[in-house]
Parts: structure tokens; C-alpha cells; sequence
């Protein structure tokens, strides 16, 4: 089997804590109704909303706060209070220094969570039971890592109850990364993007005239790379970048970028801190 | 320019025409798998053309790759710089084998050759330079390049014959170092196999004599007697007795017919005479009497010279001990034996050395009736003759001596050096015979601690030895030494004492750069760089017959020339990959 984590590294992770931990999870409640306006101290589950819904239903800061038309929907008590949304979709599989690097990060975070005593949960392609141990959340990861890589379109999960902290680990090769950023927001009460990529994805090594295929979507591109267009990839690579960071900002998420070279602990530092 | 290896460009031609090709043809794209392609995309970016041919915008990049390619293969195909604007360079060759001796009415066949080699170099450009070798057993560069034809026409009438029989295969390694540049080769000889060897065909070839026969004697034997010449000869041809010649005749060097008495054919053995010489020259030469000499023509192998072994005493001082020596091995045929005792080296002659050149060269505590005396300040005499090159290009006026002795000169001698006291130094002919006397050891005196005294000594060598000096060449200058077939690498020692390694360009030739004073040796052959600059003394360079030579810059200009477009072709490979990565096209 193998092994994400050494043993190291696993002793390390478990003297670190998730921001909100050492607060009740009534006392993080209380926080959010309390910057929520006091309306309820129920947790409710904040989506977009959708034909049928009721009008009253409509939260309407919200909506002028997320630019879309959201509604609140009252949600039983929270199953996990941490949920880690993993991208596995094709393009997150196709370097395998890039999936290493993913699941290393998504099991680090659920050894802190479960070392404290928190549960953590795992959104991969069907969401996951809560995991209250350490073992059985790395074997989880291991299992993850091992498998045969599937073809697997991303989809963000939707008319989940919210949690207090959500982690999403993608790529964000997606067309329509801006309302999947919605989306996660919906779905926690803090929430963190950490956007993994590859070196090749940053400064993509290819020149001369080649044929680009869309790992997502087999889509073929033929063009000739040269310095000129390389440097107009990165002006675009920049942009991309700082809207992403934008649009977590404006919706209240955290934004950590994490490379392929990025060590562990250089990673969950940023992650955690 | 052209190459020496010219089917480099058969390969590199077509090679030129495929990049031409290869880069006009578009090559197929190739399949790459990206996460997305929604930032490409957003670049719209020209989509390539289904043409199989490019756009001709990187025509630079090609242009780049092409000379590249034209450097590289210019540099392997060795390329050569035909220098021809150069003065035409003529090369004369005299052949100094006893048989130029040889008397016909229209003067010695060596007089011959000199008048002839005079009007060539009366005839030539004004711009030409002549090297001037002699041929015989060795071959002996007199003078390399040399544009001063006064000077020249000194150095053809200085050519005589050696009583030696001739080796015509030194002659391609030397010529084959010389040349190098436009130059022009006159051959003058009288030798039938010299004359017909396969040589090159803008060779010049001037037979001197008469008309050849098939046969020459091939061996005389000469067994000297117990004292002066007395001995046996014996004549051979073509290995067996040649029983034709009855009579001989003995003539030294000036033609001098020595009495016909003292040549007695032996009765037991008609082919053979006993000579008996009382007086003898120092080079005899057996002549085959008229009527007997029909049958003859080249007799080159029918020299002697008579030799006796003559001890020199030459003193050696500290601070000249670097050039002493240098002095010392540039005299050929010298033995130094290595006794060493109170700043003195004995050194003694080999067996054939003429007896011109074998006379001592200091005569240290020269005897004297007259008491020492201390610290006189000598003065130079009035030299007239030859003896005035002792005094050329130096200053030794005020010189002070810690302790000298008196001399007298002999009414054959000049007085060279003198004080109130009287004569501490002579020089003069004894007989012909060079002769220099000090009163005094040099170590004495402070002629060592003067800048002049290098060209001091060289004058009392070249006075001595006026033919047996080695050329000696400046720092920096290039050397062909003329080495046997040896394997690699050649090492060869410096003046400071370290070794060097020399690439040969050829199996006989090799290059030794002279970058220090002093002297250098390949293996058994010594070569002395700034001994005499001729900046410092005006020296008429002479060679001797060690196969050493100057030359300026033989180097072919290939070697450079080559160099270079290797490095610019590197340097254009390297500039042709950035560009191609900065383009970004990999082909």
C-alpha cells in the first residue's frame, strides 16, 4: 500500500490544529448568526436558487453579497465539521506528481482533524462517512491513491448541509470555475480553495507547431507555440489567476496556490495559517 | 583560400540542401494532452496552415543554421590562405658533394654553381628573398629568407664542397618545412641521382658538369697510417676492384697537385696505392688521372679529410654559463666531457672536425715572463681584418681586471685589449689557424657583468668558428626541427630545464615555439633562442649542418584559419540553439 504520508510527517501533522479548533461548535454557530443578523440559531444550508423555491425563502444580502439569487433552506445539524471536496477529474489525474501532491494534502488535513478529535469528511466521486480516525483516514487516501484513475467529470456538491470548514483541492481547469465557486461557498461556513498545479502548467513546455487536446473534454487545438505566445500564455495565466483570487475573496473563501514543488509543510502552513 | 580536404564539402553540400528542404517543409504537429485549453484558446493565436510548406519569416534562423554548417565543415576541410600577394621566395639548393670539385675547362663545377646561383638571385624581383642551402652528406640552411643580396652573394662565394659523398633524402623534409608559401626551387648539382630523383616539377634543375655515365666509384677505403698519410687506397666500383684507374693523383682544397712519387701503386694489388705525405693539407683529395678517369664521372666518394684529435680550454663563468653553453652546442661535432675543475671545462673534438676549425679557444694563464699585474683598465686595440668582428656591436673600453698577465703578440696577431702595462690580449691567424689569447681569466675581469659580453662571446665563437655557428632565433620565434619518425607525444627540453610536448604536423617535422632564452633540445638536437638577437648585433645568421631551421611562421595558415571558423561555428551553434528555443521552434 502506499504511502502518502511517512510517519514523519504524520507525527508533525498531528501537532497542528484547524483554525477554529478549540472553539464549541455552538460558539462557532453563534458567530455566524451573529454576523448573519440573529436570525436563527439553526444552521441553515444557503444555495441558489432554483425554480419552485419559495420567494420568501430568499435571502436577499446574500444574493446582493453573491450576485446570485440565493435562498436559505433550513438543514439538520451539521454531519462533519470538516469537509475536504477532492477534484479528481482528468485533468487533476493527468500529471501524477499533480494527484500525489492532492491527496498528500487532503490526507494531511484529515490527520489534523482527526488528531484533535474532530470528524472529517471526504467529497471524492460520492461523499464519504465521517472519519473520527486517524488510521482509517489514511487508509481512505491510500485506497483513493491506488485505484485506477477513472474518467470522472467534476461536479461540486450541491444541497449538502453546510459545515463549519470546507477545503476544496482543484485545479480550477474548469470552464465554469466561477459558479462552482458559488457553489462551495453555499456549502460552508468557511471555506478554503487551494488551487493545485503542475510547473507544466504554469510555464507549459511546448513549442513549435502542436495539437492540444482538453483532457476534460478531448477538444483538439492545433497552433504554433513561440516565445511571443508564451509570454501572451502567462499574461493570461496571470489574469486567470488573480480572478480566482478575486472571486474567493469577494465570496468570503480562502485561496492558497499549491504547486507540484511545493513541500508539505510549506503547503500546510498556508493552508492552515 | 582553399582546403586542403575538399570532399568535406561533398558531404556538406547536400547536407545544406537537405536543411534547406527540412526547413521549408512544415513538420508534423505533434499531440499534446493539456489540463485545459481554455487560456490557449483565450490567446487565438494563428491557426497553422494545412500547407506543407512554411511561411519564410525565420529566414535568419535558416541563414544562421547554414553558416553553421558552412564553418564547421570549412574548419574540418582544413583551409589554407593562399598568401599571394607575398614576395616570391626562391629556395637554392648548390650541391656541395665532393664531386663539385671537379675541375672542367669552364672552371670548377663548384664556380659554376656559385656564378649560376649568382645570377639568379641578380636576375630575381626586387622584392624576392632567397634561402640558400647546401647539399651534401647534411644539409646546411645558410641563409633563410634573407633580402639582403650583398649579403648573399657573400654567402654563395662562401660555399665549398665537403669531402663527402651526398644524401639526397635529407632534402624533402627540409624543403617540405620551407615551403609553405610561393617559392621557387633551384636545384644545382652535378649529381646524375640527384638530378633525376623524382623531385617536384617546378623545381628548377641545373645539372652542372658534363654529361653523366652509368658508372661512378661507389667506395673508396683510405686505412691512415701510424702517422700523417700514410695508407692504403683502394677504389671499388660497383663492389668489386675498379682495376681502369692505373694512376691517381692527390690535390688538396686549392688544387694543389702533390707529388706523384708519393702515390705508388702497389704491385700485389694493382688497384691500390700507398700514399706517403710529409706535409699534409688537411684535405686530399685522390684523383683518378685523365686516362683513366674516361670511364668515370662522378667520383665522390674519393675525400678524405685528415682529422686530429685538438683538446680546447674553454673557461666557464657563472654568469655565463647560460650562454657559454648554448655557444658550446651550437658547435657541432663537440664533445663536452664534462671536467669540470675551478670554473674551466675541458673540451675536446671528435675524430672529424677539419683542423680550420679545431684551435683553442682561450688560452688561460697564458705563460708570460712578466709579473702579474693587478687591476689594470684595459682598453681595446685597432683591429683591421677579420679580426675586427671581435670588437662588432660591443663596447669593452674601461674594462677592469682583478689580476692579468702580460702578453706578447706574435707578429701574426693584433693586439686586442691592452692597459698602460702593456698587451692582456691578442688575436690573429697562426698559420691560418684563428687564434684568440687572453692574458687574464674572463672570470677575472668584469666583461661578465657587461650587457655586451653575450655578444662578446659570440664574436670570439664566430670568429673562431665563423661557420660552425647555429642559427640562433629570437624569443617567440617559430623552429622546425627535423626529427626521424618517432611516436607521439615529442618532448623536448627548455632552457629553464622543464619539458614540453610538441604535436608534430608531420612525421618528420615538428614545431617548437622559442618563448625563452636560452637553449632548447629535441632530442639530440640543441636550438638556442636569443643568443644573438639581431636587434642586439647585426649578426648574419649561418646554419650549420644540423638540420635546424628558421622559420618566422611556417605554420600553414590553415591551422589558424581553421581554428577560428571551428570557434565561430560553435559559437554560431550555440547562438542557433537560443534562437531556436527563443522562436520556439524545435525542429
Amino acid at each position: 500500500m502506499a504511502q502518502l504520508l511517512s510517519a514523519a510527517e504524520s507525527t508533525w501533522l498531528t501537532r497542528m490544529q484547524l483554525p477554529w479548533q478549540g472553539l464549541s461548535p455552538q460558539g462557532l454557530y453563534a458567530v455566524r448568526a451573529a454576523r448573519q443578523g440573529g436570525r436563527s440559531n439553526e444552521p441553515e444550508l444557503l444555495r441558489p436558487y432554483q425554480m419552485g423555491d419559495d420567494v420568501r425563502r430568499v435571502d436577499w444580502a446574500a444574493t446582493q453579497r453573491l450576485q446570485h439569487a440565493m435562498v436559505r433552506q433550513p438543514v439538520p445539524q451539521s454531519q462533519g465539521r470538516l469537509r475536504i471536496v477532492l477534484d479528481a477529474s482528468p485533468s487533476m489525474r493527468l500529471d501524477p506528481a499533480k494527484w500525489h501532491q492532492a491527496l498528500r494534502i487532503v490526507a494531511a488535513l484529515g490527520v489534523v482533524a482527526t488528531s484533535n478529535g474532530d470528524s472529517v469528511q471526504l467529497w471524492h466521486e460520492n461523499p464519504s462517512p465521517l472519519y473520527h480516525r486517524t488510521d482509517d483516514w489514511l487508509s481512505l487516501c491510500d485506497g483513493i491513491y491506488t485505484t485506477a484513475p477513472t474518467t470522472h467529470q467534476f461536479a461540486m456538491p450541491m444541497h449538502v448541509p453546510q459545515t463549519q470548514l470546507a477545503v476544496w483541492c482543484s485545479d480550477l481547469w474548469h470552464a465554469d470555475w466561477a459558479l462552482q465557486l458559488v457553489q462551495f461557498a453555499t456549502t460552508t461556513q468557511t471555506g478554503l480553495v487551494i488551487q493545485l498545479l503542475s510547473a507544466a502548467e504554469i510555464v507549459p513546455p511546448l513549442y513549435g507547431d502542436v495539437t492540444l487536446i482538453d483532457s476534460e473534454t478531448q477538444q483538439e487545438y492545433t497552433m504554433t507555440v513561440d516565445a511571443a505566445l508564451q509570454s501572451r500564455y502567462q499574461a493570461a495565466f496571470t489574469t486567470w489567476q488573480h480572478a480566482i483570487r478575486h472571486e474567493c475573496r469577494r465570496l468570503g473563501l480562502g485561496y492558497v496556490l499549491v504547486t507540484t514543488a511545493t513541500d508539505l509543510a510549506t503547503a500546510m502552513r498556508e493552508v492552515l495559517l | 583560400m582553399s582546403f586542403r580536404d575538399s570532399w568535406i564539402w561533398w558531404i556538406a553540400i547536400p547536407l545544406l540542401i537537405a536543411m534547406v528542404v527540412w526547413h521549408l517543409l512544415r513538420p508534423r504537429a505533434t499531440r499534446q494532452i493539456v489540463p485545459s485549453l481554455q487560456l490557449w484558446q483565450q490567446l487565438r493565436h494563428e491557426q497553422t496552415s494545412t500547407r506543407p510548406w512554411h511561411p519564410p519569416a525565420p529566414w535568419w534562423l535558416l541563414l544562421l543554421r547554414l553558416l553553421v554548417v558552412v564553418l564547421l565543415a570549412g574548419a574540418a576541410a582544413d583551409p589554407t590562405v593562399a598568401d599571394v600577394a607575398a614576395p616570391l621566395h626562391r629556395i637554392i639548393i648548390i650541391d656541395t658533394t665532393a664531386s663539385m670539385l671537379t675541375y672542367e675547362p669552364a672552371g670548377s663545377r663548384i664556380a659554376q654553381a656559385r656564378q649560376i646561383a649568382t645570377q639568379i638571385v641578380a636576375t630575381s624581383p626586387p622584392a624576392t628573398t632567397f634561402s640558400l642551402l647546401t647539399s651534401d652528406r647534411d644539409v646546411t640552411l645558410h641563409a633563410n629568407q634573407l633580402s639582403d643580396r650583398n649579403y648573399l652573394a657573400t654567402l654563395i662565394d662562401a660555399v665549398q664542397p665537403r669531402a663527402v659523398a651526398g644524401d639526397v633524402t635529407l632534402l624533402p623534409a627540409w624543403l617540405a618545412a620551407m615551403r609553405g608559401r610561393t617559392s621557387e626551387v633551384f636545384l644545382l648539382s652535378d649529381d646524375p641521382l640527384l638530378a633525376s630523383a623524382p623531385w617536384p616539377a617546378d623545381w628548377h634543375l641545373i645539372a652542372i658538369g658534363g654529361p653523366v655515365a652509368n658508372q661512378s666509384i661507389q667506395g673508396c677505403t683510405f686505412t691512415a697510417g701510424p702517422t700523417g698519410w700514410d695508407g692504403i687506397i683502394r677504389i671499388e666500383a660497383d663492389g668489386t676492384p675498379f682495376a681502369t684507374a692505373r694512376t691517381v693523383e692527390l690535390v688538396d682544397e686549392n688544387n694543389r697537385l702533390y707529388d706523384a712519387t708519393t702515390v705508388t701503386p702497389r704491385a700485389d694489388a694493382p688497384v691500390e696505392w700507398r700514399v706517403q705525405l710529409t706535409d699534409p693539407p688537411p684535405l686530399l683529395h685522390v684523383r683518378l688521372t685523365p686516362d683513366s678517369r674516361d670511364a668515370l664521372v662522378s667520383d665522390d666518394d674519393c675525400w678524405w679529410q685528415k682529422t686530429t684529435p685538438t683538446p680546447l680550454r674553454v673557461a666557464v663563468y657563472p654568469q655565463m654559463d647560460r650562454f657559454l653553453a648554448a655557444a658550446l652546442r651550437v658547435l657541432p661535432n663537440v664533445m663536452v666531457t664534462n671536467q669540470i675543475t675551478d670554473a674551466e671545462i675541458v673540451i675536446q673534438t671528435d675524430a672529424t672536425i677539419p683542423l680550420s676549425v679545431t684551435v683553442p679557444l682561450w688560452q688561460l694563464n697564458a705563460p708570460s715572463q712578466v709579473p702579474p699585474v693587478r687591476l689594470p683598465v684595459l682598453q681595446p686595440g685597432v683591429l683591421h681584418g677579420d679580426e675586427a668582428t671581435l670588437d662588432r656591436d660591443i663596447a669593452i673600453a674601461n674594462s677592469q681586471v682583478l689580476t692579468t698577465t702580460i702578453v706578447l703578440p706574435p707578429l701574426w696577431a693584433q693586439t686586442w685589449l691592452k692597459s698602460s702595462a702593456g698587451v692582456h690580449a691578442y688575436a690573429g691567424r697562426n698559420n691560418g689557424v684563428a687564434t684568440v689569447v687572453f692574458g687574464f681569466a674572463l672570470s677575472n675581469s668584469d666583461l661578465p657583468l657587461r650587457p655586451d659580453f653575450p655578444l662578446l662571446v659570440r664574436n670570439i665563437l664566430t670568429y673562431l668558428a665563423p661557420t660552425r655557428l647555429q642559427p640562433s632565433y629570437q624569443t617567440g620565434d617559430a623552429v622546425i626541427v627535423a626529427l626521424p619518425p618517432a611516436p607521439l607525444p615529442i618532448l623536448y627540453a627548455q632552457p629553464v630545464g622543464g619539458l614540453a610536448r610538441i604535436i608534430p604536423r608531420a612525421t618528420d617535422v615538428v614545431l617548437v615555439d622559442v618563448t625563452q632564452a636560452g637553449a632548447y633540445r629535441v632530442n639530440d638536437t640543441w636550438v638556442v633562442a636569443n643568443l644573438q638577437a639581431p636587434a642586439e648585433s647585426r649578426v648574419n645568421r649561418v646554419a650549420t649542418s644540423t638540420p635546424v631551421i628558421a622559420a618566422p611562421w611556417l605554420l600553414p595558415a590553415g591551422i589558424a584559419l581553421g581554428q577560428w571558423l571551428l570557434v565561430l561555428g560553435i559559437l554560431g551553434l550555440c547562438g542557433e540553439r537560443w534562437l531556436t528555443w527563443r522562436n520556439g521552434r524545435v525542429t
